[in-house]
């Protein structure tokens, strides 16, 4: 089974949230790279069953709410997560 | 025949929705496949799109269908990953693209203002993987003498961009619906 690292967001100050709502954590494969992350979220204080689908290097998400203001916030929220998750994972050297 | 790919993570549109029996269908199939709206559809994710998305690359389509998902894939309840067979010539109203093709034939001539970026040879490692190789892509430009102009970072178009991320992801583009009798399997995987 494909095997997953979980990354809390819940307390990054970097990670946007609004009064509806809050990312909780990000799940990425554990021992490869890929584009994508699924990062899970509280909505209305409750936790949705369905990730939303971030690709990191487009920085967007590609999954959208019907709700206007809370799409608006994810579409604002995908490149600040997408940056916090690359620091957290790549840290790298130009060297 | 040709062979290519497609994923579908968990819970997604593709995932709840069996190919086999509807064929794949573009969410914009009326708009016109210019280049750029390819490009696009590409670098940006443009959602409204006419094309469809395949690779020749198994284990790019692998890759989509277990991490883009909206759930992680179980053995009970596992990712998809399409296979799809089309003849040549193909089915009627179904046009494939090569987007190196046709971005290339598109591009401007040696003497217009450049597609190509102006960084360090590395600079490409930051196209192809942004996040990972993000100091690569945002590694200022060396400017050529006397210097002491502003720094930035390279120029990246999208016309390169595109490129990159066509070779990439081995992305063919589909215009038009492909027909359920070309989708021969639809693997689980978890």
């Amino acid at each position: 089974m494909a095997q997953y690292r979980e990354i809390n967001l819940k307390k990054e100050k970097t990670v946007p949230s609004s009064a509806s709502i809050q990312f909780v954590k990000a799940e990425v494969p554990a021992d490869y790279r890929s584009p994508f992350a699924m990062v899970w979220y509280v909505r209305k204080g409750k936790e949705e069953k369905d990730a939303l689908r971030l690709d990191m290097d487009k920085r967007i998400f590609l999954d959208h709410l019907d709700d206007k203001e809370d799409e608006e916030f994810i579409r604002r929220s995908a490149p600040e997560i997408a940056s916090y998750l690359g620091s957290v994972l790549y840290a790298t050297d130009v060297s | 025949m040709a062979v290519f790919y497609r994923g579908a993570g968990v819970n997604t549109y593709w995932h709840n929705n069996d190919a086999r029996i509807s064929g794949f269908i573009p969410l914009s199939s009326g708009t016109t496949a210019t280049v750029n709206c390819l490009m696009d559809h590409i670098v940006y994710g443009t959602v409204s799109s006419p094309f469809v998305s395949l690779t020749r690359s198994y284990g790019v389509a692998w890759d989509y269908a277990v991490n883009a998902g909206r759930q992680r894939p179980t053995p009970n309840n596992p990712a998809y990953v399409y296979r799809i067979e089309i003849s040549n010539p193909p089915p009627i109203n179904l046009t494939l693209l090569d987007p190196i093709k046709f971005v290339a034939q598109n591009l401007p001539s040696a003497l217009d203002p450049p597609y190509q970026h102006d960084g360090m040879p590395s600079f490409l490692l930051g196209v192809v993987d942004p996040i990972g190789n993000v100091k690569h892509r945002s590694a200022p430009y060396t400017q050529p003498p006397p210097g002491g102009g502003a720094s930035r970072p390279p120029n990246l178009t999208t016309e390169l961009e595109a490129l990159v991320k066509a070779l990439r992801d081995a992305e063919i583009l589909a215009v038009g619906t492909i027909p359920a009798s070309c989708i021969t399997a639809r693997y689980p995987i978890y």
